[in-house]
């Protein structure tokens, strides 16, 4: 009986552990996926003699970890032979990812001829003006402010 | 099988056929694997377009990311026009102590 529980146990912990990696694995494969040329490049769009390719960069970030455990309850003298040594075991992991995506350019195709042309994000544009102003203004403001008095 | 904690590799996309014409993606792939850690990074982006006419000659299409060129040069000019109103800025004082 003591034997038989401990394979067990052992069964549902390699059990448990494959799962994990096998979890683990999809994880990396789905976020390896954004390194593929197909990320970037969307499905052509035909319309009459024009053929438009989006384009776009991607951003793909993933961390995680994990752990597991077990242990036995240490018993007293006397103990072992009243019943089976308890046991337990333990694991847990966790994991967070990101993808971002932006529009960079759109590739047109026409019988004249195939140009590129640029996709641009004017809020992106918007929040660097300002930010840049801002420190701008900052170094105007710091230049210009008066030295405080001097205690005396 | 042994990788690389960085990689920086061109990739090339299935061609994309427009009457007697071929249009191949080509992007860019720098991956960010640390070995002892479990967390990875993979920046993607569109790096050129190859057309080929029918005759056999290429044409390579840059593809180029404006928003970020003329991000780089807002923050540029940031710093560019703070460091030259921070060097007037000691000019002026260097002057207002030696008038004094």
């Amino acid at each position: 009986m003591n034997d038989e529980s401990q394979v067990s146990l052992e069964d549902s912990e390699a059990r448990q552990i494959d799962e994990t990696i096998h979890v683990v694995q999809e994880t990396i494969a789905k976020f390896l996926e954004a390194a593929d040329v197909d990320a970037v490049y969307g499905k052509p769009v035909q319309n009459g003699e024009t053929l438009i390719l989006p384009a776009a960069e991607v951003l793909s970030g993933l961390g995680f970890g994990m752990g597991y455990g077990g242990g036995s309850e240490q018993l007293e003298e006397g103990e072992a032979a009243a019943g089976p040594t308890r046991r337990g075991v333990g694991g847990g992991g966790g994991g967070g990812g990101r993808v971002f995506s932006r529009p960079v350019a759109v590739v047109v195709a026409t019988p004249q001829g195939v140009r590129v042309e640029p996709v641009i994000d004017v809020s992106k544009l918007a929040l660097a003006a300002l930010t840049a102003a801002g420190f701008m203004f900052g170094m105007l403001v710091k230049m210009t402010r008066l030295p405080r008095p001097t205690a005396e | 099988m042994k990788s690389n904690a960085f990689s920086l590799e061109n990739r090339i996309g299935e061609p994309v056929k427009f009457g007697d014409r071929q249009m191949i993606p080509i992007s860019q792939v720098l991956r960010i694997q640390p070995p002892m850690l479990n967390l990875g990074l993979v920046w993607n982006r569109p790096a050129s377009i190859v057309v080929r006419q029918a005759d056999g000659s290429e044409q390579v299409l840059p593809v180029i990311d404006v928003t970020r060129r003329y991000q780089w040069s807002i923050f540029a000019a940031g710093i560019v026009f703070s460091a030259f109103f921070w060097a007037v800025g000691r000019f002026v004082k260097i002057i207002k102590e030696k008038i004094a």
